[in-house]
């Protein structure tokens, strides 16, 4: 690989960062981060003047999410092909993780909808899991970028 | 991206059309986007501190916390990926010209400055405007010039 894409993927890097920063605050202004919280915003609630989502409204926010979160982790990962993890076996948990994460944060609020209020905290849970893939990703490729030397980058 | 293991992409016809498309693509998304921000949110400080702020004399709401947000959540997305993949272009086709690595830094810093200047504007202070069309116009027009400069190495 061109040495110079280097420099492209650090950037990516910050941008993604500042991608979970945003996401982080939409998440903090509009639901919150409590099971409470979660389900107020997606089931309603009478003493905040919260409407309950609807399976149309909610399918419109998630619809996007479903291939430009997918895109997102692609794009991320395979990045790490280029660094001395490619052929780890944590690599390969670290795809199928990732993965299964964004189904999960992406889907929940339907199960939520359904009647299963526990999906409140694995929203949540997923939400917060995923960030810390996101990161250590990041962290993993940045650490192979800037502090070894003899990397296929 | 089979086009960053390609040897010489002069050589390789149907990988340089693909690649012409792709960059003439980029090329009008850039110039739509500036048409699209003059009619959403403004180009100049002003414009934009009316659209962010709004203004009680002209009957102007300001800019909502979720929109606002959205909006930029929006923005940091779509730039990334049209960054990331512009750039993965212009190394590979124009990697023997000397100061391509300033131009790449310029733009994705001027961009990256500009994604941060706008909530800065919007929490912290309206000044931050004035950094945003600054590296707004910065980061289109190093990414026009990126464009064009990979466009004629590839026709050349």
């Amino acid at each position: 690989m061109h040495n110079s894409y280097k420099i492209s993927i650090i950037y990516f890097v910050f941008f993604s960062i500042l991608l979970l920063v945003s996401a982080f605050m939409i998440f903090a202004t509009k639901i919150g981060f409590s099971p409470t919280d979660i389900s107020s915003y997606y089931l309603g609630n009478e003493e905040k003047f919260m409407q309950a989502k609807s399976f149309s409204g909610l399918l419109k926010v998630i619809y996007p999410h479903i291939f430009a979160m997918a895109l997102f982790a692609m794009v991320l990962l395979h990045f790490v092909f280029f660094t001395e993890y490619k052929k780890s076996k944590k690599f390969t948990y670290l795809i199928i993780l990732t993965y299964l994460t964004i189904v999960l944060e992406i889907f929940s609020p339907f199960a939520l909808l359904l009647g299963a209020k526990l999906f409140a905290i694995i929203k949540l849970i997923s939400m917060l899991f995923m960030f810390f893939l996101f990161f250590y990703i990041f962290w993993l490729l940045l650490k192979s970028i800037l502090l070894q030397k003899n990397q296929n980058f | 991206m089979r086009f960053t293991l390609v040897k010489n992409l002069k050589k390789d016809k149907q990988m340089s059309t693909i690649l012409i498309g792709l960059l003439s693509a980029i090329l009008l998304y850039l110039i739509a986007d500036f048409f699209v921000k003059y009619f959403s949110i403004g180009l100049t400080p002003d414009a934009l501190k009316l659209s962010l702020f709004g203004n009680e004399e002209e009957f102007v709401d300001p800019m909502s916390i979720s929109s606002f947000l959205e909006f930029w959540h929006t923005e940091i997305f779509f730039i990334m990926m049209l960054l990331l993949t512009l750039s993965a272009v212009y190394i590979r086709s124009v990697s023997q010209v000397k100061h391509y690595k300033f131009t790449l830094n310029l733009v994705m810093s001027s961009a990256l400055i500009s994604l941060v200047s706008l909530p800065l504007a919007y929490y912290v202070s309206e000044s931050f405007v004035y950094l945003y069309v600054l590296t707004f116009f910065l980061w289109h027009l190093g990414a026009i010039k990126m464009s064009l400069r990979s466009l004629l190495e590839l026709y050349a």
